[in-house]
């Protein structure tokens, strides 16, 4: 039990950082837009509400990964903005490369593309 | 539109973060709730505020892994570490000092040990030159805890890392 929700933890954590690491990469975005862009990416498939996106992109931060820094926007409100760092390109090259992989021996053994 | 920065003020209050760092993760988290909210009064959504606030389902878990996820890899071995070794570095060499004057003369009484023969004298020789010293030593663990407690507490430690580093000088031993 406590294996199975270990895996399928870390399967949601990695997901969850190259989702984050992928949109950083496009262009620096504030936390509402790197959710919506999630959601619509991936038609819904995958989302991320307030609770789960945070903790991800705090610990991207203390990590390094990501840079977080405040910017104002048209109707005045200071939103904190977060863009990739060296660090975090480094990371998702790699991370990328797994999951291929992974979905790769996912489709191999489960026929998914055949399906 | 319900004021979503008191909210999470309210909810996230117990937050053990510096002041800053607890007013950006305020603002920031409340910005987005704002955001949501005006994006489900534009869809149309017949209860954008109970839509919003399901953003959230548990605040405490929230709170606990914003502390985590926050939390300075080197800030233990700051709060903790240095404070206990301080603490322990301190008393060692506060004992060192005090021992060869106050524990010593005690530690073996030519009358006591001429009185048990041999055995004991031999026995003088080990234990009595080390055994009141290693109490001395014990008795100075409570000093260096609370010492490494002080220290702690300066270093800016939450109460759990304050025991911590008090009973650091005992567990490093």
């Amino acid at each position: 039990m406590n294996r199975k929700q270990s895996v399928s933890s870390q399967i949601k954590r990695g997901s969850a950082e190259l989702a984050v690491l992928s949109v950083l990469a496009e262009a620096p975005r504030h936390g509402y837009e790197i959710a919506k862009r999630i959601r619509e990416d991936t038609g819904g498939m995958v989302t991320f509400d307030v609770a789960a996106l945070y903790p991800i992109l705090y610990s991207m931060e203390t990590k390094g990964w990501v840079e977080g820094y405040w910017e104002e926007s048209g109707s005045g409100r200071r939103r904190r903005c977060y863009r990739l760092t060296t660090e975090g390109k480094k990371r998702l090259q790699p991370l990328r490369r797994e999951w291929r992989d992974f979905f790769r021996g996912l489709n191999r053994l489960t026929r998914f593309s055949d399906a | 539109m319900p004021d979503f920065e008191r909210l999470v003020a309210d909810r996230l209050a117990h937050l053990a973060l510096t002041p800053a760092q607890q007013r950006e993760v305020i603002a920031e988290v409340s910005a987005h709730l704002e955001e949501f909210y005006r994006a489900r009064v534009a869809a149309g959504s017949a209860d954008p505020e109970g839509e919003t606030l399901a953003q959230v389902a548990d605040w405490n878990r929230l709170r606990r892994r914003i502390q985590r996820a926050k939390e300075d890899r080197m800030r233990k071995a700051r709060v903790v570490v240095l404070p206990g070794l301080a603490a322990l570095s301190l008393a060692w060499i506060t004992f060192r000092l005090s021992a060869s004057y106050l524990v010593q003369p005690f530690a073996c009484q030519p009358g006591l040990t001429s009185e048990l023969g041999l055995v004991a004298d031999e026995m003088c020789t080990i234990v009595s030159a080390n055994t009141p010293m290693y109490f001395a030593w014990l008795a100075t663990l409570p000093y260096a805890g609370a010492l490494a407690g002080v220290l702690a507490r300066r270093a800016g430690a939450r109460p759990a890392e304050r025991l911590l580093a008090a009973l650091f000088p005992a567990i490093a031993l």
